[in-house]
Formats: C-alpha cells, sequence, structure tokens
C-alpha cells in the first residue's frame, strides 16, 4: 500500500517519461526509494549555459505534494539563484508560508498543483534568466551584474568541466 | 487491476491513434493527487478537486492550490457532474484504448485493398467489445462488494440510452429488498422502471424525483432516511440513479455526520486523548502528532462523508495507518530525537564536524584541564599523606577528585587503588566527610535512577576550578 506522496510521484514519473519536455529527464533515483529523484537539464540556447547538461537531485518531502522538494545541482554551478553548495533558490520551491527573501509574489510560490515538470522548466528559464533581486549567490550575482563577461567565462568553464572536456 | 494500466495516465493516449483524449483526460484528474476525480468538491472559487485533496489542502494552509484564494472546508460543496464524467470516463476508457490502440497498428499496416476486411473486422471487434464489457460487468457484480472505490471498476453501459448506473451502492451490508430490486437490475429489466427508495412503487425513472416530492408512502420507517437524503442538500436532477442508491444505502450513512474540527488550543491533553479514543483512532504520541493525526482523520472521515459511495470505518482506519506508517508516529519514530540528522544515511560528518568544531574543542580542552587537575589534586594527596594539613583544605580536595577516583572513593575496598586506601585508612577525619558524600551520591543516584557515574560528573565542575587553586596554593 502506497501513500498519497507516492502515487501522485508514480504518476508523474510516468507522464515525464511519455512526455519529457524538451531539455529536460528526470526519475526516480532506485526504485526502492521513489523520494529522491535525479534531474538533468539541458543549458538553454543562446545562454552561456548552452551544450551543457546539469545534473541535480529533487528530494521530496513525505507529504508531497503539500510541500515542495528540494533541488539541489550536483555540478558546479555560478548562478545567482543557486548557493554555493548548489540548492536552488527559486520562488516556486519556496512554501506560501515561508518567504525567506520578502519578495516573492504568492502566485509564483509552491503550491500543490505544481509539479517536477514546472519545477524543472522554471529552473531552465532561471538559468537563462537570473533574478538577481534576492540573489543566493551574492558574488554571482554582482558579477553578473558589473562584470558578465567573467561571469559568463565561468559559466562556460563549469559546462566544459560538466562535459568531461 | 489490468497489469498494463498499472498507472493509467493521460500520456498513454500520445502514442495511439486518438491522442486527442489525453487532455480529456488530464481534464478529468485531479491536479493536486494526479488522479481521477475521487468525490469532487467545489471550491468557493468554484476550482474543483478530491474530497480528500482540497480537505488536506485547506487544513495545511487554508488556501485554495490553484487560485489561493482562502477556502474552508465547510464551503465545499460536490461537483456531481464531473463525477459522472470521471465514472463514465474510466468505465469506458479501457476499451477506448484497445480501440485506438489497435487502429494506430493497422494505421501503421496501411493496406487499402484490407479496407473492406477491415471494416467488416471492426463490427465484429465492436460485438466482441460489447460481449467482453457484459461478461466484466458480471464479475464485477460479484467482486465489488468487497473492492474498495476504484475508477476502473466502475460499469456503465455506454451509448445504450439507459440511465446511468452507479452500482457501488452493493455493499457487502446490504440486502436488497424483494419488493426493490439493486438498482443495477432495475436498469437491466425490459419494463425499465425504477423503484421509489421510499414507498418502493415502480414508475419510469424520469417521474421518481416528482414523485419523490409527495411521496406518501408510510415514513415512520424511512423518515430519517428521506430527511437524510435532504440534509445532504445535493443535486438530485440528472443523477437518478445515484440518488436511489444513496437513499438505498441510507441505513448506514446514518452514521456518516462529518466530524466536527477541534479547536485544539482549548483542549487539555487528557481530554484530547479521550476525544481520539471516542473516534476509535489511536490516542498515542505527542501533543503534536495528536493534532496532526486528528486533522487527518477529520480529512480522510469528512470526505468519506462527502463521497456517494462510502467506505467502512475499517478501510478509513486503514488509511490512516497508512498515514501513520508514511507520514505519522511510526515515520517519526526513527528520526525522533535531537540527533536525528547524525542518524541519517546520507550524514554529511564532515560538515558536521566544521560546524561545531568550537564546541568539539572547547569540550577536549574542558577533558584536558579536569585531567590535569586531578593530577594536580592526586599528587597534592600524596602530600597530605605525610603533612597533616587542615581539615577544610582536605575536603577541598575530595571535591576536586576526578570522577573516576570519587567512585573508587565511594567504593572504597578497591584494592587497586593504594591511595585511596591510604587516604581513607590515614586520615580518621576526613572519613566523616566522605560518609556525607557517600550519602549525597546515594541520594543522586537513587533520584536519577541512572548509573552511578553521572552524578559526580555533573557536579564536579561548580567548586574545583576555585578551589583548585586554595589546593595550588596549599601545595
Amino acid at each position: 500500500m502506497s501513500s498519497v506522496a507516492q502515487k501522485r510521484l508514480l504518476s508523474e514519473y510516468k507522464t515525464l517519461t511519455n512526455e519529457p519536455p524538451e531539455g529536460i529527464t528526470a526519475g526516480p533515483v532506485n526504485e526502492d526509494d521513489i523520494f529522491v529523484w535525479e534531474a538533468l537539464i539541458q543549458g538553454p540556447e543562446g545562454t552561456p549555459f548552452e551544450g551543457g547538461v546539469f545534473p541535480a537531485e529533487l528530494k521530496f518531502p513525505k507529504d508531497y505534494p503539500l510541500a515542495p522538494p528540494t533541488m539541489k545541482f550536483t555540478c558546479d554551478m555560478w548562478h545567482p539563484n543557486v548557493y554555493a553548495n548548489g540548492m536552488v533558490c527559486i520562488s516556486i520551491l519556496h512554501a506560501p508560508g515561508d518567504d525567506p527573501n520578502h519578495y516573492e509574489h504568492a502566485s509564483e510560490r509552491w503550491s500543490p498543483i505544481q509539479s517536477v515538470e514546472k519545477i524543472l522548466i522554471s529552473v531552465m528559464s532561471m538559468l537563462a534568466e537570473p533574478n538577481d533581486e534576492s540573489p543566493a549567490n551574492v558574488d554571482a550575482a554582482r558579477m553578473w551584474r558589473e562584470r558578465r563577461e567573467e561571469y559568463v567565462g565561468i559559466v562556460r568553464a563549469n559546462v566544459r568541466k560538466g562535459l568531461g572536456l | 487491476m489490468d497489469t498494463t494500466f498499472e498507472i493509467p495516465d493521460p500520456s498513454d493516449w500520445l502514442s495511439t491513434a486518438l491522442p486527442e483524449i489525453a487532455p480529456l483526460e488530464s481534464s478529468l484528474r485531479c491536479q493536486v493527487c494526479k488522479d481521477f476525480f475521487d468525490t469532487p468538491m467545489m471550491t468557493s472559487c468554484s476550482h474543483t478537486f478530491c474530497s480528500l485533496c482540497i480537505r488536506k489542502c485547506l487544513s495545511s494552509d487554508g488556501k485554495c492550490p490553484a487560485c489561493r484564494s482562502g477556502d474552508q472546508a465547510s464551503k465545499l460543496r460536490q461537483n456531481w457532474a464531473v463525477q459522472e464524467a470521471v465514472d463514465a470516463f474510466t468505465a469506458s476508457r479501457k476499451t477506448m484504448m484497445n480501440m485506438a490502440r489497435r487502429q494506430s497498428t493497422q494505421d501503421t499496416l496501411n493496406c487499402p485493398a484490407e479496407d473492406e476486411i477491415q471494416g467488416r473486422r471492426g463490427i465484429k471487434r465492436k460485438r466482441d467489445i460489447g460481449m467482453s464489457r457484459d461478461d466484466e460487468g458480471a464479475d464485477r457484480r460479484q467482486t465489488r462488494s468487497q473492492s474498495r472505490r476504484n475508477p476502473q471498476h466502475t460499469s456503465i453501459p455506454i451509448g445504450s440510452g439507459e440511465p446511468i448506473t452507479i452500482p457501488d451502492s452493493e455493499d457487502s451490508d446490504y440486502t436488497p429488498e424483494p419488493a426493490m430490486p439493486r438498482s443495477s437490475e432495475s436498469t437491466n429489466t425490459p419494463d425499465m422502471l425504477v423503484p421509489c427508495p421510499i414507498c418502493g412503487k415502480r414508475m419510469k425513472e424520469e417521474y421518481v424525483f416528482s414523485h419523490l416530492d409527495n411521496c406518501t408512502a408510510p415514513t415512520d420507517t424511512h423518515g430519517a432516511l428521506t430527511t437524510n437524503t435532504a440534509s445532504m442538500s445535493r443535486p438530485t436532477k440528472n443523477q437518478p440513479a445515484n440518488t436511489v442508491a444513496r437513499t438505498l444505502n441510507s441505513p448506514r450513512d446514518l452514521a456518516l455526520q462529518p466530524i466536527a474540527q477541534l479547536n485544539y488550543s482549548l483542549l487539555k491533553d487528557s481530554a484530547f486523548r479521550t476525544k481520539l479514543s471516542e473516534l476509535g483512532i489511536p490516542n498515542w504520541g505527542p501533543r503534536q502528532l495528536l493534532i496532526r493525526r486528528h486533522t487527518e482523520w477529520v480529512n480522510i472521515y469528512n470526505a468519506n462523508c462527502d463521497s456517494s459511495r462510502p467506505r467502512l470505518k475499517k478501510d478509513l482506519l486503514r488509511e490512516l495507518d497508512v498515514w501513520e506508517r508514511t507520514q505519522g508516529g511510526q515515520s517519526l519514530r526513527g528520526t525522533a530525537g535531537s540527533n536525528s540528522d547524525v542518524s541519517k544515511k546520507d550524514f554529511d560528518k564532515d560538515v558536521w564536524r566544521d560546524k561545531n568544531k568550537s564546541q568539539f574543542e572547547s569540550l577536549v580542552a574542558d577533558a584536558r584541564e579536569r585531567a590535569m587537575k586531578a593530577k594536580t589534586s592526586r599528587e597534592a594527596l600524596d602530600k597530605e599523606k605525610d603533612g597533616h594539613d587542615a581539615l577544610d583544605s582536605r575536603a577541598v580536595i575530595a571535591d576536586s577528585q576526578s570522577p573516576e577516583e570519587m567512585e573508587d572513593t565511594d567504593a572504597q575496598r578497591s584494592p587497586s587503588y593504594p591511595e585511596n586506601r591510604n587516604l581513607n585508612a590515614h586520615s580518621a577525619e576526613t572519613s566523616g566527610l566522605e560518609q556525607n558524600h557517600l550519602s549525597l551520591m546515594e541520594e543522586t543516584s537513587q533520584a536519577e535512577g541512572d548509573s552511578i557515574k553521572k552524578p559526580p560528573l555533573l557536579d564536579l565542575p561548580h567548586e574545583p576550578v576555585a578551589d583548585v587553586e586554595q589546593t595550588e596554593t596549599s601545595i
């Protein structure tokens, strides 16, 4: 017998497998534990991330979908909205109750009707357009604003590193 | 359930000849659980979710998941039209899927010469499907009594023009009265008449509702049922069979009154636990868990009250048990306590070490310091053996002993520590003092009910820091 969260995650997994959005792959790491997923996100075209493939780990709470999962890049990621440890900080991953940064609109936050697919699409567009209003990585945000070339350089280097070049 | 449809999903349609069905199926699914609507309820903001899903969402943050406007569980209303659509769709899904799949394989073969034969085959196939559906229907009727509500298992005669019957009213504890044939049978009888749920008079299905309004049958036995049906305030039009089934089922429904949400802050612990045991659910665990369990139970129970096919309480309790194991008390048991992180599998010990480095260092320093003091005090003791110092300085020494020594003084007869024995034998004055120590330690060890080693460990650090200096000066 499985819980609501397990059923829902299985259903999302099946949808993602049958109908994968472009540039996104995701699924449970291990069949025994449906609450930990690995996702692969392609760098959006026309951005410094282009050509890269970025692995990330998604961890789901037991009361999913009432509470959002957490997402952590398992590769080097230099981005204003990604913490140094790889943790992604975007509004869709924040429950409506807590607003650590006091800038997010409630409408952008997590709600049970959101899904893994929507999270990954949001992250993909976050890669293309960083939100520097409330950066998770202040240094990256400043570099992105003031020394764009250097920022692009680091990102490109990470892309090459990720591909093993 | 059919193995090929273990997890039916809208995306199943994409590979068939009818990919257009995918969005249709998506629209018949709840956005929270992604499953077909189970007892769809409409919010004040006109969004529809499963009863249990929306109740859980509202109890967790009081907002509609779709538009985030505030709402209350008491304002939810059943959306029977959606239920009907879901039932009809799920009943025909398998057949449609098979046809759409076969069609797509035929399209790939694509032999124009066989068109005619295919056409004939198509007719035959339809007939086969019709037959197989009937067979399935018969099977279902036998097993339905113990089966839980399952969208896949509703049988509805499709396109027959007959009234739609939702036959889940036949539960194990329902035995049809001879005067009132089972509703599903009634649709199969040639006269197509339906019995009035109150007086049992058979009539055309469309007249039942006008008849119900002024049915003059004796209400002494069924009065409660009619009021119950009325109090449910469900829309009755377009839902003939369902309401009939509901009414037939009513004797059990009488118990199905929604439970009120409690004001937890006003409730004392013991009263709360009594309340839970009155409800028939577990009442162990800390208060926070009791609150979460009660909320969960209220959601499960009230969602069942909304349902047109209520389940038995033991099924609901099983559902609560699943919750208990996945999110409730039993899931917390393993990780309870302050060092829950440490026991985790993916615990990062390097991070932990770095984070608590200062604490570890101060602990190490403390331990070293204490060891040093113990050493110096022992030396002082040795000296004292020879010289006869004042009583108070010895008291200080006894106090500043390390825990191990304390225990040994306590044990006293330990031959491996001649020092202490000497000390005890040596000075008669100190023995009285040590008696005090002994009694003190006995007291604390009794109070703690713990190992004897603990009290001196806790007691020690108070005075020695200041007193050792005295001893040092005395040395």
